[in-house]
């Protein structure tokens, strides 16, 4: 027992001496401080990059020196020669009731003012369509003078049999005129007939109808009228000052370019009912000029040019509009509708053609040649952001550096929003330190130098906490053309960029 | 960021997590005469009746290259253990070495002829070493903030494999001399191994670029698998993999000689052998240099969104850990122990031992031992042992006879069972059946 005893004891004082052991499989990570360094976000932008990107009616033009253009570009408006003179919709059966029968112009709905002289045709059909009443074989020669083919009138012959019944019929379906060209005048058709019985009498038939079919013209000769023809309306969208938010922006030199394209032979006016600036607060500014007044003269080819397509280019300027006045607002869009008056001169004798692949193109584009200056001018954007995996921070170090090489100073504020955009907290850096230099411009407002910023904001526990929620970073950039408050012209080019880097040291303790 | 240290932290755990109590060498085992645990280091080691049944018992050893205790890396925190990181850091090595040994006894049974014995057994295994440099610690617990404008090379070496050992071991005596032998059967569990280990991180003093320069290869079996830096999977599971395709041999070898009737000498050699790791065993190597410099905020600002998804996709890209079949092998870590112990009464015994634990590096341990035997039924014994740079492991060690039942236990530095200063400390506790 006593020998038990011993052992017993001893398992008593061992079972105590593991109790005393630690549990590491409890075990938890204690307090500890550590100090993260990382890099956030880095950027490379050139001006290029920037505009090449956008909307897909933007282009961007560099000149021999490097210098850049913006153009917007609205849609092509179009009009072709059915548009304006839908010659095979004309046509409906001519109810000859003479033997000598004449057809005007205005006898089939040919736009008022259009005299056509000459009528080439591509394809068409004409179909004769005759009844007698009196019970006798009859001859009928049928000839239209202003169809002409090689030189020669058109002539036909129909001979019809009187069988026991009454009327008689005869008649033609479907000759061909291709080819034919019609010649007319103030008088576009005459049609003549003679309806000749067996005893050489000729009658006047009581039903004779001639049926135009088919008919398709490549070219027409005469005054194509000066009736006014809407050309359309288009809206051009430009994003340039998408994120807006204040200021201004002053283009050296902007135009508004219209561009005409065409075959129309004849004189023709393109007249704006108005060309609107849309600023991004929802202005509304006209466009004054001399131009919008009388209209662009658009040019057209001559007799020796048929088939060709003449081009005609407008610009609105500085020096012949208020244009600098009106896209200093910041433009969201342009509006403008015109029409075409053809013969703005009325002038009856004028003779002109169109073919029918004759059309005019319309285009109407806005350039802005970066050179200018800006004053004041802002933007924002947002992008997402998630701190709240950031546990036991207890302090942040935000440090930013540019390097700008485009001659834009840039106020820089960088806050973090909720969901509603409240601003939960900013990075703030120190005061006369707000903003980053523009790049050095000579007296040409060329850049000639980079500038480098480095902005460092630290944010304690309670702010960074303050902060930890947000949902979304708001950038807002204002930028000015200098450094100082007074407008200097600068110009812009594709090869300027502004780097920027960010990066954070984040203090956490456990 | 966070994934790269999550991915150098558990790297680092690897090792740590393996870690079920701190030890150093086992000395005081060596002295149990009459136990498994003693019969497991020499297998000359008589039985204490014909029949002996094998029941679960654990061993477990640890050792870090310098004095680190438990008590500076966890603390009681109202209640609550907790790592205590930043005190230990500073007392880090520039390089450090993690060793970690496990073994868990299942069962086994031993029997006692005339002049020979039987000993059959099976035994959970795994043997770990990392190495690992301080800014590796330093990075994880302290971050990369202090290295701003510096590269520092951070990658750990690991040679960590777990298995099943099923033995057979046979011993007889010659007279006054016994010699013994035990094959083993090794079956792999896991395995991990680095081939190539440089990594460094360079942080830019200019905002904080961080640059990755990995050339780094593990090999492993059924213990880590890579998807990518924030999809990895450790498996440390021990109870499963009974038997793999992956196998190997080992030996242990054993003798003893009564020089007189007091006096009796004895030396054994253990753990000769090798697993070769050659079944569905990947390589993954990670090798390029990097650049993260953020976020290309570009993309956000010419085309209005930005994808988030690329910071972690960078990240892969650093750490992309290309995935084939290779095979290895893993050598035992073997052992020797020379000791002899004397008997100066009927109750009280003497011995001195030597150990050596790595015969690639021989660092010895010695080992003094007192033993008195209060009963037929209850030992109880102290020991003093060096080994490298440590000089105060004092340790004791007992065992019961309770009719069939024995039970017996090892420690061999006692204090830091009630010391926070002492960095060292290893247990057994074993239970056996005798007939």
């Amino acid at each position: 027992m006593k020998q038990n005893l011993y052992a017993i004891l001893f398992l008593i004082c061992t079972m105590f001496v593991f109790s005393q052991c630690t549990n590491i499989e409890d075990l938890e990570l204690g307090e500890f401080n550590a100090e993260y360094a990382i890099p956030l976000f880095n950027s490379d932008l050139s001006i290029s990059d920037v505009i090449s990107n956008r909307v897909d009616n933007t282009s961007l033009t560099v000149d021999e020196n490097g210098e850049l253009t913006l153009s917007y570009s609205g849609s092509v408006l179009t009009r072709s020669a059915n548009d304006i003179f839908d010659f095979t919709a004309q046509f409906v059966p001519i109810a000859v009731t003479d033997t000598f029968f004449v057809v005007r112009n205005e006898d089939f709905e040919i736009p008022g003012s259009i005299e056509i002289e000459v009528l080439n045709l591509k394809s068409g059909d004409i179909s004769f369509e005759y009844s007698s009443d009196i019970p006798e074989d009859i001859i009928v020669n049928v000839e239209i003078p202003e169809f002409v083919l090689d030189g020669e009138s058109y002539k036909n012959t129909f001979t019809s049999t009187f069988d026991g019944d009454l009327p008689v019929t005869g008649g033609l379906f479907g000759d061909n005129l291709a080819g034919y060209q019609i010649q007319g005048g103030d008088t576009l058709l005459t049609i003549k007939y003679d309806a000749i019985l067996p005893d050489g009498e000729k009658i006047i038939l009581p039903t004779m109808n001639v049926f135009l079919t088919r008919l398709v013209y490549e070219y027409a000769e005469g005054f194509l009228g000066n009736d006014v023809y809407d050309i359309g309306r288009d809206t051009i969208e430009i994003d340039f000052f998408e994120g807006w938010d204040q200021g201004v922006v002053n283009f050296e030199d902007p135009k508004i370019r219209l561009t005409a394209l065409n075959s129309f032979g004849f004189p023709l006016d393109a007249n704006f009912f108005g060309i609107d600036v849309i600023g991004i607060n929802g202005d509304k500014l006209s466009l004054e000029s001399e131009a919008i007044e009388e209209g662009v003269a658009v040019d057209f080819p001559r007799f020796d040019q048929v088939g060709e397509t003449i081009r005609t280019e407008f610009s609105f300027t500085k020096d012949n509009s208020n244009i600098i006045d009106i896209l200093a607002v910041g433009p969201a869009s342009i509006e403008y509708e015109l029409d075409g008056e053809p013969n703005p001169g009325n002038d009856q004798s004028g003779r002109g053609f169109m073919t029918d692949s004759s059309r005019i193109d319309v285009q109407l584009e806005v350039e802005l040649p970066l050179n200018g200056y800006t004053f004041g001018f802002a933007l924002r954007d947002t992008f997402e952001v998630d701190l709240t995996s950031n546990e036991n921070v207890k302090a942040a170090e935000f440090k930013l550096i540019t390097e700008s090489a485009i001659p834009l100073a840039l106020d820089l504020q960088v806050d973090f929003v909720d969901e509603n955009f409240n601003i939960l907290g900013s990075i703030n850096p120190e005061a006369g330190n707000e903003f980053i230099g523009a790049a050095p411009v000579d007296s040409d407002g060329v850049v000639n130098g980079i500038t480098t910023k480095e902005i460092i904001d630290t944010f304690d526990e309670a702010r960074f906490e303050r902060i930890k929620s947000a949902k979304m970073i708001l950038l807002r950039t204002g930028f000015r053309t200098t450094n100082s408050d007074i407008p200097q012209l600068v110009q812009f080019s594709a090869d300027q960029s502004v780097k920027s880097r960010m990066g954070l040291k984040l203090e956490v303790a456990n | 960021m966070y994934q790269v240290y999550r991915y150098c932290f558990t790297a680092f755990l690897v090792g740590v997590l393996s870690l079920t109590t701190i030890a150093q060498n086992e000395i005081g085992t060596y002295f149990l005469d009459g136990t498994w645990a003693a019969r497991e280091l020499n297998l000359t080691d008589t039985l204490q009746g014909k029949i002996e049944i094998y029941l679960p018992g654990i061993f477990a050893e640890s050792h870090h290259s310098n004095q680190i205790s438990l008590a500076q890396i966890v603390r009681d925190n109202e209640g609550t253990n907790t790592l205590d990181l930043n005190g230990v850091i500073n007392q880090l090595d520039q390089n450090n070495t993690f060793e970690n040994n496990l073994k868990v006894n299942s069962i086994g049974i031993g029997l006692k002829f005339k002049s020979f014995q039987i000993d059959v057994r099976h035994n959970t295994r795994l043997n770990s070493v990392i190495n690992y440099p301080r800014t590796l610690a330093q990075l994880v617990f302290q971050g990369n903030a202090q290295f701003i404008g510096e590269t520092v090379e951070f990658g750990p070496s690991v040679d960590y494999f777990a298995y099943h050992e099923y033995s057979l071991g046979i011993s007889k005596q010659f007279g006054a001399l016994s010699l013994g032998g035990r094959i083993k059967f090794l079956s792999g569990i896991g395995f991990l191994q680095t081939d190539q280990n440089r990594a460094s991180l360079f942080t830019d003093d200019d905002v904080f670029q961080l640059t990755f320069d990995t050339d780094y290869a593990l090999n492993t079996f059924n213990t880590l698998d890579i998807e990518g830096v924030s999809d990895f999977t450790f498996n440390g599971d021990l109870a499963e993999q009974f038997f793999s395709n992956n196998t190997g041999f080992g030996f242990d070898f054993g003798a003893s000689l009564d020089l007189t009737k007091k006096l009796r000498i004895s030396a054994s050699i253990l753990d000769l052998g090798s697993i070769n790791w050659d079944e569905d065993t990947n390589r993954f190597e990670s090798q390029g240099n990097f650049t993260y410099d953020g976020i290309d905020l570009d993309d956000f600002l010419l085309n209005d969104s930005v994808e988030f998804d690329v910071k972690l996709d960078t990240l892969e890209e650093v750490f992309a850990f290309n995935k084939s079949s290779t095979e290895a092998e893993s050598s035992l870590n073997a052992k020797v122990y020379i000791a002899g112990q004397y008997q100066i009464s009927n109750q009280l015994s003497v011995g001195a031992l030597l150990h050596i634990d790595n015969l690639d590096d021989v660092n010895p341990a010695v080992g003094l031992n007192a033993q008195y035997q209060f009963s037929k039924t209850f030992l109880l014994g102290i020991n003093y042992s060096y080994r490298k740079d440590n000089f105060s492991n004092l340790g004791a060690q007992f065992s019961a006879k309770l009719g069939p039942v024995i039970l017996f236990g090892n420690a061999d530095n006692i204090p830091s069972f009630f010391s926070n200063s002492i960095y060292s400390f290893n247990g057994r506790l074993g239970l056996g059946l005798a007939f």
